[in-house]
């Protein structure tokens, strides 16, 4: 079984874990969930990196394509294009462990260990404005926004709630990452979901 | 005497309770809105500090964060700025660079002593006798510096916040407010700060102004307070600016970077002081100092002032102090009084005094405290008592910032100040610090700035400057030479009149070299009240005219900023692989590896045992080392060969599907920078390795070439997103044939395959590759699926006693292997020519990577890299990486790597040496740390196992 690179950052004293897509993750507070804003382990969406001449054809499926550093949101999943020729295609909560692994010709499939983490709620303005060295506000709601996040390499979306964004980074600096801004939050106020916490949570 | 005063109207305290404090051992109350200078003021408190270098006896100059006479010191902080800041209840506050404390403090026989400490003394001086030198610099040393600072401090963290702005205005001023609201209701946003406790700069202070702006300022503030597009930020310094408008702001919680997409400056001027003979006694003050004092805080700092006039703002002051409540006696003017046109009547009808030109201005004093001012003024000399000399004789522009964001300044004749000219796109200034000294002036600037802004954002507006001030605000001559000299220019740095003239004489003339010459302006108050009398000063010296002079350069930061605050949040990135937890849980004994941490070994033992038992694990049975740190790069694409091809010194496209090359990385130079490991997955896909330290790097040469040939080809890195393990040793096959469908034999997977495989149920990449000289597969996986596999092969090899193995013992079983390691056994300068990595340069490619320069190099190697074994052990004088290899006086290389080998029962070793010395050499000699000599033999180096036969093992 996998295991989420942020598992670590989640007290098994304070958290239920189990299993999504195949993932052990933290999956929900032990306790009542008092703050409604902080953060919230997503690695367990699924994610391929997609290359090749077929690419397009294969995403007209699902998606209208997307322009460079930008989001096509589908049906449980999105698609970000992350390069001329590269994309990135994620599940999303509404279908865990659902999506079929894309297979077609001409299109090279890179199965990827991604993190993805949510941060949400009224903290999330005074903790980008901390550790983001990116305007983000100036960025139309469907981009793909690489960038620096407490000195780690990030990308960052927005997500239609406001003060909602979410966090896709590489697995080795994940923890440092997640651990960092949770403790940020913590001192604003905030507290960290499980996984079945944030798909259930009003806060989308 | 210094008192408080009855209630000020609008003043910036509340007197309805006390704040207590000590102040050098001795209790003092304050009210809530004192400063603590205020408050010490308050209280007769007017010996406020010693000097930097001659210990006199100061008080307030400025008391507006421009000097920096009043540093105090507390238990928990230093050099905290009197002047501006607010008393802490309860704290005990005392002055900086005493010893013995303020009163008594020892340092003022320094003075004495002054003839023999001139400026720059300690560039000739105490040289001799020579053996007394390291005494004198201890003491100089001791005696530098202000505040002290403790580890016992309690440490501060002040978070860095950004912010993003449509126009920051600087400078909460007439000016400041006018050109704020200006801006609104255009739909931008706009921020205004200012470093005082409240916005309104001088309309606060000056009661003439006070009194004319009363509406306009209440009106101006309700609108900006009322409007949602604006902020509005004081007790906050912008202390820098930097390019696309990045301007620092220091605020109580921090730091707040704001990113302006334009920015107005309306920073006003700094008052400066007239240079004359104890003009740093306490009670010598600047105009606008006592007028802060008395109309903010109610506290007037003397019983009998004089103020000494340089212009027609003196006046103004002086009425203004008058009808405070204030007792000024006379206005001793630097020029004729009939040239200030009404004001001299005014004044005099107000009670005042006016006496002018005069002359041979000196300050007297009596305990350390001005007590009265002596001069002359018609040929006769006079003498006047009292215990305040307000000078008022000239502004310098506050336009710091303004020189740092390359405004060009353009010196203006007719007002005698340097004006802002031409300014970059999204830049506009107001005010004083752009020459518009009245009232109304300052405000019809402030609003033609706002408007020339809104035209820069493309919106609809009329921009209508008032003029520059057409005389001179500032006296262009206000110092008073004395052959017992003590008249200071910098306050700060204790520099007088006469150590220009020294400067000057010894051929520092420039005034870039005068200033470092006589440190004037390298205070805490970096040249705010000094930098203008100096460049007047050189001027006169060099007989050129001020203009001529220019200025030194404005650089951040404005005022000092503290340490906390630009530390901000700790952050401390790294990088886990998904084993850290496993390695912990063994006993890892750990090093830093770039943003990575490794395991050096397992602790099982003393440090030697720990590492021979990895060694003979690995050597006899089973070993396994995470290797995830190595750079991890999916090539694909038509070109994916070709890119290979130009960035590796071999033919990699040449390269069979399934199988590996080894390959090294060279830059245009020819030198070696990193090496690898190619796989060819498939037709148009290659998976590379890189060195852990090289792998951002490689990453970067690869995707630059690739665009630059505009090559149909993706190059993914995946360094940290794949974990990677490597398992080694006899009994290797064994283990993994358990867990794999992938055939291991020779046939099916040779040495230097590669093959895609599951693994513990694990879909995962395995390289048949050797570091340590075993039978090795190199197994990359994905990072979430990590642990299971480790897990899994432990759990499986416990059987043959499996052991992890650190970095420590890796780098020893690739030393007896002969392997290079990349930026250890080379360095700057080290190409394959000069290592037995020649043969990976295939010049029959007509482009790669550093071939031209290849070409010339391997004509004529410099330096070569021998293996050398010796029998010497000596646990405690070891042979160490970086011993030289000497051949008697001659250093003929350094040694880069060395171990004791236990299979080999002798230390070995690789050296880089001269080639000319290596060609049929056969013994080399190694210094050790104490200057013995080690002699060794040298070998070839494949120390172990020179036919590959065990890593190549046909099991």
């Amino acid at each position: 079984m996998k295991v989420s690179p942020l598992l670590d950052a989640y007290s098994p004293a304070e958290f239920v874990y189990g299993e999504r897509a195949g993932m052990q993750i933290a999956l929900a507070r032990s306790a009542p969930i008092t703050a409604h804003a902080g953060l919230a382990d997503l690695s367990a969406l699924r994610k391929w990196m997609l290359f090749g001449s077929g690419v397009p054809t294969l995403l007209s499926k699902n998606f209208a394509l997307p322009a460079l550093f930008s989001r096509a949101v589908g049906a449980g999943s999105w698609v970000a294009r992350v390069g001329a020729g590269r994309y990135l295609l994620s599940e999303d909560t509404q279908r865990v462990g659902e999506i079929e692994e894309p297979a077609m010709r001409d299109v090279t499939v890179l199965t990827q260990s991604w993190v993805e983490f949510a941060i949400f709620g009224a903290m999330t303005t005074e903790i980008l404005s901390e550790l983001c060295t990116t305007n983000l506000a100036q960025y139309p709601m469907n981009a793909w926004i690489p960038t620096l996040l407490a000195d780690s390499e990030v990308a960052i979306y927005r997500c239609p709630a406001t003060q909602h964004h979410r966090v896709v980074c590489a697995p080795a600096e994940g923890l440092y990452l997640f651990s960092t801004i949770a403790g940020l939050a913590k001192e604003l106020g905030g507290e960290l979901l499980g996984f079945d916490d944030y798909c259930k949570t009003n806060v989308l | 005497m210094a008192h408080r005063v009855p209630p000020q109207p609008h003043e910036w305290i509340t007197r309805d309770r006390k704040v207590r404090f000590s102040f050098e051992g001795e209790p003092v109350a304050a009210y809530p809105g004192d400063t603590i200078t205020s408050a010490l003021l308050a209280s007769d408190h007017t010996l406020l500090g010693r000097s930097f270098k001659y210990h006199r006896p100061r008080g307030i100059l400025s008391a507006a964060n421009h000097d920096s006479n009043v540093l105090l010191q507390t238990a928990t902080r230093t050099n905290v700025r009197a002047d501006v800041e607010m008393p802490l209840d309860g704290e005990a506050y005392t002055a900086v660079n005493t010893h013995g404390g303020l009163k008594r403090d020892w340092g003022q026989l320094l003075e004495a002593l002054s003839p023999v400490l001139p400026v720059g003394f300690y560039y000739k001086a105490f040289f001799r006798p020579r053996w007394l030198f390291p005494l004198w610099e201890r003491l100089i040393r001791r005696a530098s510096g202000l505040g002290w600072v403790s580890t016992d401090f309690p440490p501060t963290r002040q978070a860095t916040h950004r912010v993003y702005v449509d126009c920051l205005v600087i400078g909460g001023g007439a000016a400041g407010l006018a050109a704020a609201s200006a801006l609104l209701d255009h739909g931008l946003t706009v921020i205004v700060i200012d470093e005082n406790a409240r916005l309104g700069g001088r309309l606060h202070y000056s009661r003439s102004e006070a009194e004319a702006s009363r509406d306009w300022l209440a009106t101006t503030l309700s609108r900006l307070e009322s409007a949602a597009e604006a902020e509005l930020w004081t007790q906050s310094v912008a202390v820098g600016w930097y390019s696309d408008h990045e301007v620092p702001v220091v605020r109580a919680d921090g730091i707040h970077l704001v990113t302006a997409r334009a920015i107005i400056v309306a920073t006003g001027v700094i008052e400066t002081p007239a240079v004359f003979r104890n003009n740093d006694l306490p009670g010598v003050m600047l105009a606008s100092a006592a007028q802060r004092l008395v109309r903010r805080y109610g506290v007037a700092p003397f019983e009998d002032g004089i103020v000494l006039a340089g212009n027609a703002s003196a006046y103004e002051a002086a009425i203004d102090l008058k009808r405070d409540g204030l007792r000024i006696t006379t206005i001793l003017d630097l020029d004729l009084p009939t040239t200030r046109g009404d004001r001299a009547v005014e004044a005099e009808a107000e009670g005042i005094r006016v006496v002018g030109p005069i002359k041979h201005l000196e300050a007297r004093g009596s305990r350390g405290q001005l007590s009265s001012v002596t001069y002359n003024v018609n040929g006769s000399a006079h003498e006047l008592a009292c215990d305040g000399l307000l000078m008022s004789v000239g502004w310098a522009p506050a336009g710091q910032l303004l020189h740092q964001a390359r405004v060009r300044f353009t010196y203006d004749p007719q007002l005698e100040q340097v004006l802002p000219s031409e300014f970059p796109a999204g830049i506009a200034a107001a005010g004083r610090v752009n020459g518009r000294f009245g009232l109304a002036a300052r405000i019809a600037d402030g609003e033609a700035a706002g408007a020339k802004i809104l035209l820069y954002f493309k919106q609809v507006a009329t921009v209508v400057a008032p003029p520059v001030a057409s005389i001179p605000q500032s006296h262009s001559r206000p110092w008073f030479p004395h052959p017992k000299g003590k008249n200071f220019v910098d306050f700060d740095e204790d520099i007088q009149l006469h150590d220009f003239s020294v400067a000057y004489r010894e051929g520092f003339d420039n005034v870039e070299l005068m200033k470092r010459y006589t440190t004037n302006g390298m205070g805490p108050s970096q040249g705010k009240h000094s930098n203008l009398n100096a460049a007047r000063i050189l001027a006169e010296l060099q007989g050129r005219s001020l203009a001529e002079v220019g200025s030194t350069t404005a650089r951040p930061f404005y005022h000092p900023v503290t340490m906390g605050a630009l530390a901000g949040r700790r952050l401390r990135p790294r990088w886990d692989s998904a084993l850290n937890g496993e390695h912990t849980r063994a006993g890892a004994e750990w090093m830093d590896a770039g943003l990575w941490c490794r395991p050096k070994f397992y602790r099982g033992g003393s440090d030697a045992e720990s590492r021979l038992a990895e060694y003979r694990a690995v050597r006899e049975r089973l070993g396994i080392i995470d290797v995830s740190t190595l750079g991890k790069f999916e090539v694909i694409g038509p070109d994916a060969g070709q890119l290979l091809a130009l960035c590796y010194t071999s033919a990699v496209d040449k390269a069979a599907i399934g199988m590996t090359r080894y390959v090294l990385m060279c830059d245009q130079r020819g030198i070696i920078v990193d090496d690898g490991v190619a796989a060819r997955i498939g037709e148009q896909r290659f998976y590379v390795t890189a060195g852990s330290s090289h792998a951002q790097a490689t990453y970067r040469t690869l995707t630059q070439v690739a665009a630059l040939c505009r090559l149909n080809v993706e190059v993914v890195d995946i360094t940290r997103q794949l974990a990677a393990i490597n398992i080694a040793g006899p009994r290797v096959r064994g283990l993994l044939g358990a867990v794999t469908s992938q055939n291991l034999s020779d046939t099916s997977f040779p040495f230097l395959g590669v093959r895609d495989a599951e693994l513990c149920g694990v879909p995962v990449r395995m390289m048949r590759v050797g570091f340590v000289g075993e039978v090795g597969y190199e197994i990359h996986l994905p990072y979430t699926q990590a642990v299971h596999v480790w897990r899994s092969l432990m759990a499986l090899g416990a059987a043959d006693a499996i052991l992890p193995f650190g970095v420590e013992t890796q780098r020893q079983l690739r030393l007896e292997k002969g392997h290079l390691i990349v930026a250890q056994d080379t360095d700057g300068v080290t190409h394959p020519f000069e290592t037995p990595l020649a043969g990976l340069v295939n010049f029959k490619k007509p482009h790669f990577l550093g071939r031209a320069a290849l070409e010339m190099l391997r004509e004529a190697p410099a330096r070569s890299v021998v293996g050398f074994e010796t029998d010497y052990s000596a646990l405690d004088l070891p042979i160490e990486e970086c011993h030289l290899v000497v051949d008697g006086s001659s250093i003929l290389g350094r040694v880069t790597s060395v171990g004791y080998s236990p299979s080999l029962g002798r230390t070995i070793g690789l050296a880089v040496v001269t080639h000319d010395f290596a060609i049929g050499a056969q013994r080399i000699a190694i210094r050790l740390t104490n200057g013995a000599l080690v002699n060794a033999r040298i070998v070839p180096t494949a120390f172990y196992d020179p036919g590959n036969t065990r890593q190549q093992d046909a099991a």
